[in-house]
């Protein structure tokens, strides 16, 4: 048996691995697949993938069936009730040995009219069959969902040690612009040109290496600040890096009083550094001028 | 199959060009199916139904050569989509049968490479659906990240994210101390060695 050594990560082992998993596997039959994939094709159909009859989702559609009746229920007594003339009506308690009946003249008796604020709701019930019908329908086919077309920012994944954290941060949409930052610096709440904080995010501009940026927006325009940890990362290269997160191309570079103004998407942004790390202030989103920017920029504390 | 051959394939589109795509690439996309879902039943439906999305929605590729890559993105998309529908994680890993043939007699540095391709191999399968996508694409597949990012239409940043996690889940997971880690950010074709070159400057 040969002793285990250290293993190193390489991506050679890596890939040698995923070689080894995804082509020594050994699967079903293709030929009968084929001919499925074929049918579907020609028919039109899209899914193999039958739901399950579950028990834990016919207790659902159970519950839901009798929460739709006790509303009902509810909804046509209030109705026949609240039809009667609006007047005290005394309920007296009724014991056995008690039996007077209630007498009601005829003619106090009004005509029963349906007052609109006892109609049963009509969004109430359809929208409650609509909730169990897919529940019951077992095989029906399913519902087309944009597997291809996959807009997937669907996960923010912070930097966070905290497990629980991690499975939390699963749960909450994405930004555009990178992931929610778990354990954000202090920001500015606002900048100049009522621009307020929004959110404060984390850049990954390389495996291990992420910016740290806020958010700020007003009605016109929304802005980006980025400021970086690293000590020896050249300005150009910290923009280019910033820009590429962004899907943009940097263009019209220039420098002026060691501040390097550059466009990105068309869109002004200045970038400079501060206490030998870089920061950046961008428009991500409306409009603003290069001016205006600079005097934004100018009010950073 | 040859990049020129999967592109002259996608752009025929045809009954005969489905087949032969499908036979090129139906083992390894039911093992990203199976290896995301653990049943065989289920990642077997999965599989069917990628195929079908694919050929189906074809003309949306826009780079015929990565129909591999691009179905491997639908396959394990259907695959966590199912997961969340049925609120499931892992089920208990009934291990796949593995094709005859594969046990052979090794040298001892071949027998210590085999087994740490298989603990490698046992630590990438236990990564989480949307940690393993990315390794997929990007070591079985090489897509660069900007690739990846386009395919999954997330941003570099997420990709680089993912990747960064599942190596640091990989390595927690075969147990591995700093300096025995090494995990190396090369990853498909990209020159990285390039970009750290410009960080340096």
């Amino acid at each position: 048996m040969p002793k285990k050594r250290k293993i190193k990560l390489s991506d050679d082992l890596i890939r040698d691995a995923l070689e080894h998993d995804l082509e020594s596997v050994n699967p079903p039959p293709s030929e009968k697949m084929w001919q499925r994939i074929e049918g579907s094709l020609e028919t039109g159909r899209t899914s193999a993938v039958k739901r399950r009859f579950a028990p834990g989702r016919f207790a659902a559609v159970a519950a839901a069936a009798c929460l739709l009746l006790v509303l009902g229920s509810i909804g046509i007594f209030r109705f026949t009730e609240l039809a009667m003339p609006a007047r005290e009506v005394e309920m007296p308690i009724r014991t056995a040995d008690e039996a007077v009946p209630a007498e009601v003249e005829e003619k106090d008796v009004p005509e029963v009219t349906v007052p609109e604020e006892l109609e049963v709701d009509p969004g109430i019930e359809p929208a409650v069959r609509e909730e169990v019908e897919p529940e019951l329908d077992i095989a029906m086919e399913e519902k087309d969902e944009p597997e291809i077309e996959v807009a997937m920012e669907e996960e923010a994944e912070p930097e966070a040690d905290d497990p629980a954290k991690d499975e939390m941060a699963l749960m909450e949409a994405p930004s555009l612009y990178g992931e929610r930052d778990p354990s954000p610096p202090e920001w500015q709440s606002e900048l100049p040109g009522n621009f307020t904080f929004h959110e404060a995010l984390l850049m990954y501009a390389d495996e291990e290496q992420f910016y740290r940026a806020a958010v700020y927006s007003n009605e016109e325009a929304e802005l980006l600040w980025v400021k970086s940890d690293l000590e020896d990362e050249k300005l150009g290269y910290f923009i280019d890096q910033l820009v590429e997160q962004l899907n943009e191309h940097v263009r019209e570079l220039k420098e002026v009083d060691e501040t390097v103004h550059f466009t990105a998407a068309d869109r002004p942004g200045l970038a400079w550094r501060e206490e030998n790390h870089n920061q950046a202030l961008l428009v991500v989103s409306g409009h603003l001028s290069a001016e205006r920017l600079k005097d934004i920029a100018a009010g950073i504390e | 199959m040859e990049p020129e051959k999967i592109l002259e394939l996608v752009k025929k589109n045809d009954s005969d060009s489905h087949r032969a795509l499908f036979e090129a690439y139906y083992k390894r996309t039911y093992a990203v199916a199976y290896n995301i879902l653990r049943q065989r039943e289920t990642a077997e439906d999965i599989t069917q139904d990628a195929f079908i999305k694919a050929f189906q929605n074809i003309h949306q590729l826009q780079d015929g050569s990565k129909f591999g890559a691009w179905l491997a993105v639908i396959v394990s998309n259907l695959a966590r989509n199912y997961l969340k529908r049925e609120k499931r994680i892992y089920y208990t890993d009934d291990e796949v049968p593995m094709q005859a043939g594969t046990e052979s007699n090794y040298t001892e540095e071949a027998a210590m490479r085999r087994l740490e391709v298989d603990r490698v191999r046992k630590a990438v399968r236990k990564l989480p659906a949307e940690h393993y996508q990315v390794v997929v694409l990007q070591y079985y597949y090489d897509l660069k990240v900007e690739e990846i990012a386009s395919m999954l239409k997330i941003s570099p940043g997420t990709v680089k994210s993912r990747l960064f996690r599942a190596r640091r889940k990989l390595a927690g997971e075969l147990e591995l101390e700093n300096d025995s880690a090494c995990l190396y950010n090369e990853g498909g074709k990209r020159d990285s060695a390039k970009k750290k070159e410009n960080k340096a400057e």
